[in-house]
């Protein structure tokens, strides 16, 4: 299941980020993603997002973005200028963009099988380190290299 | 012809970019009207005459599929046909949306074609042939 479920996330992200924000990807898989948690590491403020899902499988995606390429994903998806992007407009983008890239690793993974994806939500990056460290669920993490830098996939799940 | 869409999903950039696919897709002339969620949408379906509504299924306060069998039980509103493009991609939830009367289905993540595939397959030919690669907005693809 573990390795069934890398192959649907990794082929999902690529998909969507290419489909739907022009974006080709390189996803490696990785343990550590404190650098991106880190603000004050990059200097630059972090996006996050999630999607709680129900099915055969239970768990949570999680996505990880720099403001920076988030504001280009965002004019890329929205047909706006960079002076146009409000923070309505980037929230908006992350949370469809971890709705969409969760339906379709669910569609990729086994499309006979119904998965409850529930609405998405905004999430405190302050939050990300305890939540990730306080769980005894399975874990997959995929660091996604953009030419703008890197953005994480975050999946935590139980059977 | 002048059409009249609905886009009922909770996404600002999603309804975004629907409408711009749309337009993209030879379909200019449209004019559009937007919805959060399938309460809304019944709210401007109770005031407006349309000719499509493009709805999600995961939104909050009434789904699409709600929306659908709410829309199939009225007699004016089951004339409208709607269009589901959402992220649900099994094919037992893609066949129920089809059982309740949906006229077509798009999956997320899509391209121009598929929408402007299923919008010709519902309302036919856009008398205003726009072009999938531009056209008067900047719309590459």
């Amino acid at each position: 299941m573990r390795e069934a479920l890398k192959a649907a996330m990794t082929t999902s992200i690529s998909e969507v980020l290419e489909t739907m924000f022009f974006m080709t990807i390189e996803a490696t898989e990785d343990t550590d993603w404190t650098d991106l948690t880190d603000s004050t590491a990059s200097g630059e403020k972090l996006y996050a997002s999630k999607i709680n899902f129900k099915g055969p499988l239970s768990g949570t995606f999680f996505l990880m973005v720099p403001e920076s390429i988030l504001s280009a994903m965002t004019e890329m998806f929205m047909g706006l200028e960079e002076n146009e992007v409000t923070e309505t407009h980037l929230s908006g983008t992350i949370l469809e963009a971890i709705n969409i890239v969760a339906g379709n690793t669910f569609s990729k993974l086994d499309d006979q099988t119904v998965f409850d994806l529930e609405i998405p939500d905004s999430v405190e990056t302050a939050s990300l380190s305890s939540i990730t460290q306080s769980t005894d669920k399975e874990l997959i993490f995929y660091r996604i290299e953009t030419p703008g830098g890197n953005l994480g996939l975050l999946l935590f799940y139980s059977v | 012809m002048i059409y009249k869409m609905l886009i009922v999903d909770d996404s600002l950039p999603m309804r975004a970019i629907i409408i711009r696919t749309i337009k993209a897709s030879g379909f200019m002339e449209t004019e559009f009207l937007q919805a959060s969620n399938g309460e809304e949408a019944l709210k401007v379906l109770g005031t407006e005459w349309l000719d499509l509504v493009i709805t999600d299924y995961n939104m909050p306060d009434m789904n699409g599929m709600e929306l659908i069998q709410r829309m199939k039980k009225d007699e004016i509103l089951q004339a409208i046909p709607v269009l589901v493009v959402t992220t649900e991609g099994s094919r037992e939830k893609v066949e129920a949306f089809i059982q309740e009367g949906a006229a077509g289905y798009v999956k997320k993540p899509f391209t121009p074609e598929t929408i402007r595939f299923e919008l010709t397959k519902i309302l036919g030919e856009p008398e205003n042939e726009g072009s999938i690669e531009g056209g008067d907005d900047d719309f590459d693809f």
